[in-house]
């Protein structure tokens, strides 16, 4: 495209136009890259995942409708070489406002992703799944997932208290070869929070109870997820053109069932460790059209109960890194940029590892 | 610029938007903003008045507009109060604010009532709300005594017009005195026996004993014809009451009709207020007769059982019209502990205390409105806190985020442990 274009499209981009509203519809393209280098003795191996997403947001019955794809790429290059690619599972989420005192939400997850993978793919996914190692995305997907959440909302004063309640329904699926007819746990989740705003200044607590039903192979029950609580706390100030974000999150994994000798019992210790997640965030925006964002976080997974020597033993991990970005609004399009690094070690400092994160995203509105 | 408050003080509607213009643009033909004390004038109000406010901001505008009240400008308050209104979705907190201006700035409680009872809908609720319930309860009855005085002016329209009946006080007869209270005491569980309020509310119940105190009060003569005649309702129900000593009284209930003409005269009725049931009852029958209103069936119990804390409610009913409160405080707590179950001394026990708690409120209500600031917008503050939830149980995708989930990612297990 020549200047003498390019001038008067930018124009038009520059004319003011509101990019959120629930009654056009929007789309968000883009891209991200996340790399990882870990380090174990003298044996480095990299890590590269790839993510090109794709989401529309279409205003459906006084709501919203979200579809959202992507295409992942992943490559592990040093002491061995693999990659594997692929389509993600494709969700599709509305919403929708009950009066002013509630949100519905149905969501359902097509099994449109990559499945069925053999031995040194599904190695290489095992590697992505990992808690310690926090790659964004860990999975090709599931089955056909299907769910509704309800969160009802109660204000008083400078109070708002919020409950919600979830189902998710997961569907069977073939996670690698050889494993057919795999059913996931369907998953229930319970929802309360309380914020206490004080002029600009919102202090938060939320917590999250997840309980997952077994898992099954042709039927058969093998596994059970330990119930989950997670407990969210911040503070958030809400400035006009500053926004600023300081949130911890703690969860807390119970013991796990398993199918052990014909017997279905729990675990004898919880190979769960917890997670401690510190964030921070802030986000200032000097000119309508600019915002500068920057971010510090720190993730602190606690080792599981079982002794060093025992084969399921997991140690424990740490992760801190930074990052900052900006968007710059133009009209119905913005455009934003985000660079992360992360420095962590895994299994009680074993493995050290950095990470990169770039990403890149275009959001339209039309 | 006090010129300008006192021309809004007299107006005798309720302002709206286009009537502010309209009164900014007729002000000074009203002599309002006259130079004569421009030295004065702190130079922020130089500016003139009727400039379209600088700011187009509503946030900026309601800000202004508390600025402007609180160095006593409330012209230009209430213009930039009204600037802010315009916007779709007004601040929740603006009528409290424009209340607050009519209200301690204007003094026009009448103006201020509806103002403040916009904010009611609104679902912040809690302690504000029952402090502008408090407020909105005084205000009324400040409205009725506005309402009052303006009926007293000649030529004012008759204030109880659409009232079936009205009540004044039972007149002396005899040599001997009865004891005080007795005579508006009886006649005000009368009136209520027989449905005189409009409605329940304190305000509509308390209204004909204002409007006759303030008769009473602007005519030294008054009597009780005179009185039917300005009030205007239907019928007036009064009478005489003697004396006979030994708690027993005679009284002759009469009714007026809106011309003034003595229309009943009711058989004389000879009772003990030792027994106060059945003097009660013997009243209402003769004031149903007299007014041609049919008797409630089953007849009422009275609503004070016994003489003392009768008279003890008439007397205090007399020091609430007379304004003193603290009086009327003391006498209800009395007649409260006598007669515990009375709604009638419980109701103005409770409008006594409020407005015992109000008399020193008008500095209170700005600092409500000061302390209102903080809170958030109730709209807003749902919304964020349903998405927060909503986030919670249905974290969105990574893949959008390129960030990790807040839920940690279940791997599978399709493997049997050995």
């Amino acid at each position: 495209m020549n200047a003498r274009r390019l001038i008067p499209l930018i124009f038009l981009l520059c004319l003011p136009h509101p990019v959120r509203c629930a009654t056009q519809m929007e789309a968000d393209l883009g891209g991200f890259m996340h790399q990882i280098t870990l380090r174990r003795d003298t044996t480095v191996t990299r890590i590269r995942q790839w993510v090109s997403p794709l989401q529309i947001r279409l205003p459906l019955a006084g709501g919203a409708l979200d579809i959202q794809t992507a295409l992942m790429y992943v490559a592990q290059s040093g002491a061995s070489s693999e990659e594997v690619w692929g389509p993600l599972n494709t969700r599709f989420a509305g919403t929708w406002k009950l009066g002013r005192r509630a949100l519905i939400s149905l969501h359902a997850s097509l099994p449109t992703g990559k499945r069925t993978l053999d031995a040194q793919s599904a190695e290489l996914l095992r590697t992505l799944a990992r808690n310690d190692l926090n790659f964004p995305v860990r999975t090709f997907g599931d089955g056909l997932d299907i769910g509704t959440d309800l969160s009802l909302v109660r204000q008083s004063g400078h109070l708002s208290l919020s409950l919600g309640a979830g189902y998710t329904r997961k569907g069977a699926y073939d996670p690698v070869a050889g494993a057919t007819n795999y059913k996931p746990g369907d998953e229930a989740t319970i929802t309360v929070g309380l914020d206490y705003t004080w002029r600009r200044l919102v202090y938060r607590v939320s917590a999250a109870g997840a309980h997952r039903l077994t898992d099954r192979v042709d039927g058969l029950a093998v596994f059970q997820n330990g119930k989950q609580i997670l407990v969210q706390t911040g503070v958030y100030y809400e400035g006009l053109s500053l926004r600023l974000q300081a949130e911890i999150v703690d969860i807390v994994r119970m013991k796990n069932r398993l199918l052990d000798h014909s017997l279905f019992l729990y675990e004898f210790r919880d190979s769960n460790g917890n997670d401690l997640r510190v964030h921070l965030k802030a986000n200032w925006s000097p000119i309508r059209i600019l915002a500068l964002f920057a971010e510090a976080n720190l993730k602190h997974i606690t080792a599981n109960t079982y002794p060093v020597d025992s084969p399921l033993y997991q140690g424990r991990a740490r992760i801190w890194g930074a990052g900052g970005g900006m968007a710059i609004t133009l009209g119905k399009a913005r455009l934003s940029f985000h660079i992360t690094r992360q420095d962590g070690s895994a299994v009680d400092r074993t493995v050290l590892f950095s990470t990169h994160n770039y990403r890149g995203t275009l959001s339209l509105a039309f | 610029m006090k010129n300008c408050t006192r021309f809004i003080r007299r107006l005798p509607v309720r302002l709206t938007v286009r009537a502010v213009a309209a009164l900014l643009t007729a002000a000074p033909l009203a002599g309002c903003g006259g130079s004569h004390r421009l030295a004065q004038i702190p130079k922020a109000q130089l500016a003139p008045v009727f400039a379209v406010p600088s700011a187009s901001d509503p946030a900026k505008l309601q800000k202004s507009a508390y600025a402007h009240y609180r160095r006593g400008d409330y012209v230009r308050a209430l213009r930039d109060a009204y600037g802010a209104a315009r916007d779709a979705s007004p601040d929740f907190r603006l009528p409290v604010l424009i209340g607050l201006i009519y209200d301690t700035g204007f003094d026009r409680p009448d103006l201020a009532i509806p103002e403040y009872r916009q904010f009611l809908h609104t679902p912040p609720g809690g302690k504000y709300v029952r402090r502008l319930q408090q407020r909105i309860h005084y205000l009324h009855r400040l409205a009725q005594e506005r309402e009052t005085t303006l009926a007293l002016q000649p030529g004012a329209p008759s204030p109880l017009q659409t009232a079936p009946f009205a009540v004044y006080p039972l007149q002396q007869a005899g040599p001997r005195q009865p004891e005080p209270g007795v005579e508006i005491g009886l006649l005000d569980m009368v009136f209520h026996g027989l449905g005189g309020p409009a409605d329940t509310s304190h305000t509509d119940a308390i209204r004909p004993h204002l409007l006759r105190h303030a008769f009473q009060s602007a005519h030294s003569d008054a009597t009780p014809d005179a009185f039917s005649r300005w009030v205007g309702a239907s019928a007036t129900l009064t009478g005489s009451l003697i004396d006979l000593g030994a708690h027993r009284v005679q009284i002759v209930l009469r009714v007026f009709d809106t011309e003034g003409r003595l229309s009943h005269t009711g058989q004389p009725i000879t009772g003990s207020l030792s027994d106060l049931r059945a003097l009660y009852h013997a009243l209402l029958g003769s004031a149903s007769e007299g007014l041609d209103i049919p008797l409630p069936s089953p007849l009422p119990e009275p609503d004070i059982p016994s003489p003392l804390p009768l008279v003890l409610y008439g007397q205090a009913l007399e020091d609430y019209l007379s304004g003193r409160l603290s009086d009327a405080h003391r006498r209800l707590a009395d007649a409260g502990r006598l007669a515990p179950d009375s709604h009638l001394i419980a109701d103005a026990q409770e409008r006594t205390e409020q407005e015992l708690a109000e008399t020193s409120g008008d500095h209170a209500m700005a600092d409500v409105y000061r302390d209102m600031m903080a809170l958030p917008d109730p709209s807003e503050a749902m919304e964020r806190r349903l998405q927060a939830t909503h986030t919670l149980a249905v974290p969105p995708p990574s893949a959008l985020t390129g960030a990790e989930s807040l839920q940690p990612y279940k791997p599978s297990r399709p493997e049997v442990t050995p």
